[in-house]
């Protein structure tokens, strides 16, 4: 291979590289940031353009308003659910398909099928399906001779049933990603752990955990951040209700932006939401670092 | 850069119509040199009803050569927020359909051009009166209306004869909302397994406080207080919240009616009784002729109380071609074309000379029903500036209700909503 260029060059090359994807990152995410948390501290009416300075107005509206912790706590309560729940079913089925068995690629197929379909159209047909009256869903129910269920009109099942279809979206993509991760792990360590006599679980739980880790830590990362952004299913499916009970910060978000046109009280509730997020990532870095290297 | 650009644009087209001396003939007519295009947002209507905006805009573009109408019919449930939108990029749209209770609001942001000196002075005595009423604001004419609306119960005929029930023809002889229940109690079907195959009562726009309000209001409720400035204690009154768990008994503890709607659940025979507008008259003639269907009166509580509210037109004020846009929203709302729009989609008239040329049409079923209730029964809701937030909160407390929610509960959250919002319009 040649040398890359001497001094100064060499020294610039690194940066020349990851410029684009720099300037990238700050053109379309630092600076909307920027402008949001700016616009944060304004009463600024979208339609109009009337903007006037309010300093932490918004914020102190936000924390006396229940709405935004009933919002905060949806959220949390999405979260905690979704994201462990996705991240373990990945896991199980990329263990699953991982195996060299006849037709395998098939399964692969199936379970990685959701993560093609546009949200937005699944949102819609889980929505017909979840329809007390006429969905599917009941009609399974019926069949197996259970009682209808109200899913999405119902403020105790609407955020379950929200949460069973992104889990039955999201999951094929992450089962991806880790069957990757299982891949990269080399059989050596497979064919040491069955020589010393190492059993599935216990070699599953020492060694292919561990050797994942930093397959692990990208999917909760990745996934923890997408859903906290999640917002099609919830516009499409129950708009926040019913009686707010699937109302996330997101759609708190849209509606003040988008619906009342608070374009000033929307970025402060993204600035919260940002806020969060950070926290939980950083938690998730710190608790799921990776000890081992191969 | 791009200010500039509109400047000039205006400038422009203002020296084009300086330049342009004796003007047009025809009201119609706009002398556009140069080649323009006007982008109009309206909403989708569907099938009769879209055939009105399509004739204008060929009968427009027609008479205008120069000028190209680019329509967007934009779904109901998104119309509201896509003409928001369009308002706050500032772009993308020159004129528009904007629902009555809409134009204080509109009035508030200052988006909305003055009509007055596009408007003939005897042309605008021939809106009727309440009409010219709400399309005026600060003294100055906003928007242009182009059809009004009215509710009564669809029945069908044969479900009806079946269930050996008889209802009222006459306004004086309506019935009460308990009558309607025990009616459509008789009149909803199961199927053996349970499901229901016929409901006894669907309504045209389920959540919609433009539907919904006036049953609050039949009750003996308010919408608002009467300077405007707040609900509480109007809207979350005793008789507010007894009327709409009534409402919301209908969907869950008689369940005589589908908590998600059904499309065209009235046409298609899988629905007895519908309440709703008079343009469905139009709509289940030509979509539907087998189902054979009469209308009775719009119920009530306590006094009848039935919904009201038109479309208008506007001409967005930052628009680069204020005076073709004008010409295209008097296109629309004209005597002429007023005329065409009533036969096309039935909705109740704006116009004096409309009724006037049709004199028997008012007379008789179905449209004399609609003709009493505008002139009699019909409350327009509230004009209020927050009448957006107003209408998104009250409709949220109606879903939710039909979802089985507790009437009074929803409604005191959203009047503490609403209120907050009125604080803030004050300010």
């Amino acid at each position: 291979m040649a040398v890359i260029g001497k001094g100064a060059a060499r020294v610039a090359a690194p940066y020349l590289f990851i410029g684009p994807a720099l300037l990238g990152l700050a053109l379309f995410k630092l600076y909307p940031i920027g402008v949001g948390l700016t616009a944060s501290f304004f009463d600024y009416e979208a339609i109009s353009g009337r903007k006037s300075w309010i300093g932490l107005a918004n914020y102190r509206e936000l924390f006396a308003d229940p709405l935004f912790w009933r919002a905060c706590w949806n959220t949390f309560l999405f979260n905690a659910v979704v994201t462990p729940l996705q991240v373990a079913l990945a896991l199980a089925l990329a263990v699953l398909v991982n195996r060299r068995l006849p037709g395998i690629a098939v399964f692969r197929s199936i379970f990685f099928v959701p993560a093609v379909i546009s949200l937005v159209v699944a949102s819609i047909v889980w929505d017909l399906m979840y329809n007390p009256d006429s969905g599917l869903v009941n009609a399974v129910l019926a069949a197996m001779g259970l009682p209808p269920q109200p899913f999405l009109t119902s403020a105790r099942q609407a955020m379950g049933a929200v949460i069973a279809m992104v889990t039955w979206k999201g999951v094929g993509y992450w089962m991806v990603i880790f069957l990757a991760g299982l891949q990269a792990i080399p059989a050596v360590y497979r064919e040491a752990a069955v020589i010393d006599g190492a059993p599935a679980w216990s070699y599953f739980w020492r060694v292919t955990l561990p050797l994942l880790m930093r397959t692990i830590v990208f999917v909760v990362v990745a996934d923890t951040a997408i859903n906290f952004l999640l917002f099609a299913p919830i516009y499409i499916m129950t708009q926040g209700g019913p009686s707010d009970a699937t109302t996330v910060l997101m759609f708190e978000v849209y509606r003040n932006a988008f619906v009342y046109f608070r374009l000033g009280y929307a970025s402060a509730v993204s600035t919260i939401l940002l806020v969060v997020m950070l926290v939980v990532v950083f938690v998730q870095f710190r608790l799921l670092r990776a000890r081992f290297e191969y | 850069m791009s200010m500039t650009r509109r400047t000039f644009a205006r400038l422009a087209a203002g020296a084009v119509a300086a330049a342009a001396p004796g003007l047009a003939p025809s009201r119609l007519r706009v002398e556009a040199q140069e080649k323009i295009t006007l982008k109009y947002l309206s909403v989708a209507r569907g099938e009769p009803r879209r055939q009105a905006i399509l004739q204008v805009v060929d009968k427009f573009e027609k008479a205008n050569p120069n000028v190209k109408v680019e329509l967007s019919e934009t779904p109901f449930d998104q119309y509201f927020q896509k003409v928001s939108v369009a308002l706050a990029a500032g772009s993308g749209i020159d004129a528009f359909d904007v629902d009555s209770p809409l134009v204080a609001h509109y009035a508030h942001q200052d988006v909305l051009l003055a009509l007055d000196e596009y408007v003939d002075k005897k042309d605008w005595e021939d809106f009727l009166e309440q009409d010219r009423q709400i399309a005026t604001y600060g003294g100055k004419i906003l928007t242009l209306p182009w059809s009004s609306s009215s509710q009564a119960v669809f029945y069908n005929l044969d479900m009806v004869k079946q269930a050996g029930i008889t209802p009222p023809s006459t306004p004086d002889k309506r019935w009460t909302w308990a009558q309607l229940l025990e009616a459509a109690k008789k009149l909803t079907r199961k199927a053996p397994d349970g499901s229901t195959q016929v409901y006894g009562f669907v309504v045209e726009q389920v959540d919609r406080p433009y539907q919904i309000l006036p049953l609050l209001q039949s009750n003996g409720a308010q919408a608002i207080s009467p300077d405007g400035t707040k609900t509480s204690g109007f809207l979350n009154s005793p008789e507010a919240v007894e009327a709409l768990q009534f409402y919301g008994d209908l969907y869950n503890k008689h369940a005589v009616a589908p908590k998600k709607p059904i499309p065209d659940a009235f046409g298609r025979g899988q629905a007895a009784l519908f309440l709703a507008n008079s343009p469905h008259v139009n709509q289940i003639r030509r979509l539907f002729p087998q189902t054979p269907w009469a209308l009775t009166p719009h119920p009530f509580f306590k006094k009848p109380v039935t919904p009201t509210g038109a479309w208008h037109v506007g001409v967005f004020r930052k628009t680069r071609h204020p005076k073709e846009a004008a010409a295209l929203a008097l296109a629309y709302s004209n005597a002429n074309q007023a005329k065409d729009n009533f036969k096309i989609m039935n909705y109740t008239p704006v116009r004096k000379s409309t009724f006037e040329a049709f004199p028997d049409e008012f007379k008789q079923p179905p449209n004399s029903l609609f003709y009493h209730e505008i002139t009699h029964t019909a409350i327009r809701r509230p004009a209020t500036p927050a009448w957006r937030e107003y209408e998104d909160l009250l409709r949220t407390a109606i879903r939710n209700v039909i979802d089985g929610a507790d009437a009074k509960k929803e409604l005191d959250t959203a009047v503490a909503r609403i209120d907050a919002v009125l604080a803030r319009y004050r300010k």
